[in-house]
């Protein structure tokens, strides 16, 4: 059985916490802090380091504004982000149908 | 396809969760049972206005109450787009079913005294339009947002009307009922939110 798959998975994708928020906003055009943190159960600290690295690999947009007085960070998925999802589903579904038998 | 089902899904599921905080339902009440109160005490056309009052009321309500518990979220065109032409439906409709109304009541106003109580039974049948014909506006909402409780709303109306019609009552009551009704679910919803999801700080 070939077991390199491994290497084909995005593993900044393949984190529950960062799949979680990611499969929120392919869904969305856009959401912020607060929203994601209802949608996920995460806390504001896990939100914000997860964020920090699906910006670093270009899938998700920050926009940091403010409603009022209030600092407002929406997240927005951006192309190459919307790509590499359906390129992980893709592969996911292929390893676990390759389970399965 | 499966993937588009399940995106489907999700976004539907993440939809519908907006909307249950409880404001439409509580504003919603208040409006029919407000419109309910000036047919009853004879200001027909003060009810005109209160839907006009209950949009900013929500919207006020929505940003107050709703964004800082459950955050801020923008959905796609196409919901949007849906949203829409949902929106432009249910109001064409409820233009529609007050001209219908209003029409019906003009005519049996003017029917002639020596009239057979045929025609009276029939007066009084109309009198139980206005919730009936709300009750097709709450079934437009409940596809709309995919909220069965607006089902139950809609068959609340209904009901009023019917009450409404078999005890010959001024049709301000059955929207009065219904309204109140309505907004008692609304408050407990409501309630039931805000213990659920206490306000979070702008960002963490």
């Amino acid at each position: 059985m070939d077991t390199s798959w491994h290497n084909s998975i995005d593993k900044v994708i393949h984190e529950p916490a960062r799949l979680s928020m990611l499969a929120c906003l392919y869904v969305v055009e856009s959401a912020d802090f607060v929203f994601l943190q209802r949608q996920t159960g995460l806390t504001g600290g896990n939100i914000s380091s997860h964020m920090s690295k699906l910006e670093e690999a270009g899938y998700v947009k920050v926009e940091k504004t403010f409603v009022g007085k209030r600092p407002n960070t929406s997240f927005q998925l951006t192309e190459p982000g919307r790509k590499a999802m359906e390129v992980y589903c893709d592969r996911m579904k292929k390893v676990l149908g390759d389970l399965a038998g | 396809m499966n993937e588009i089902q399940g995106a489907a899904k999700l976004e539907s599921k993440i939809y519908t969760g907006y909307w249950q905080d409880g404001t439409v339902d509580l504003v919603a009440g208040g409006c029919l049972a407000l419109i309910g109160l000036s047919w009853i005490n004879g200001y027909p056309a003060l009810g005109a206005i209160v839907p006009a009052l209950g949009v900013p009321v929500w919207m006020a309500l929505r940003q107050s109450v709703t964004v800082p518990r459950m955050g801020q979220v923008k959905f796609s065109q196409q919901r949007e787009a849906r949203q829409r032409r949902g929106l432009v439906w249910t109001l064409g409709l409820g233009v529609a079913a007050l001209l219908l109304f209003a029409s019906l009541y003009a005519l049996a106003a003017v029917r002639p005294e020596s009239d057979s109580d045929f025609l009276a039974v029939k007066v009084q049948w109309i009198a139980a339009l206005p919730p009936v014909l709300l009750s097709v506006l709450a079934l437009c909402a409940a596809l709309m947002l995919g909220l069965g409780r607006f089902a139950v709303y809609a068959g609340v109306l209904v009901l009023a009307g019917l009450v409404v019609a078999v005890a010959d009552l001024d049709p301000g009551w059955g929207m009065f009922g219904a309204g109140a009704v309505v907004w008692v679910a609304g408050i407990v919803i409501l309630a039931r939110f805000m213990k659920r999801y206490p306000p979070e700080p702008a960002d963490s």
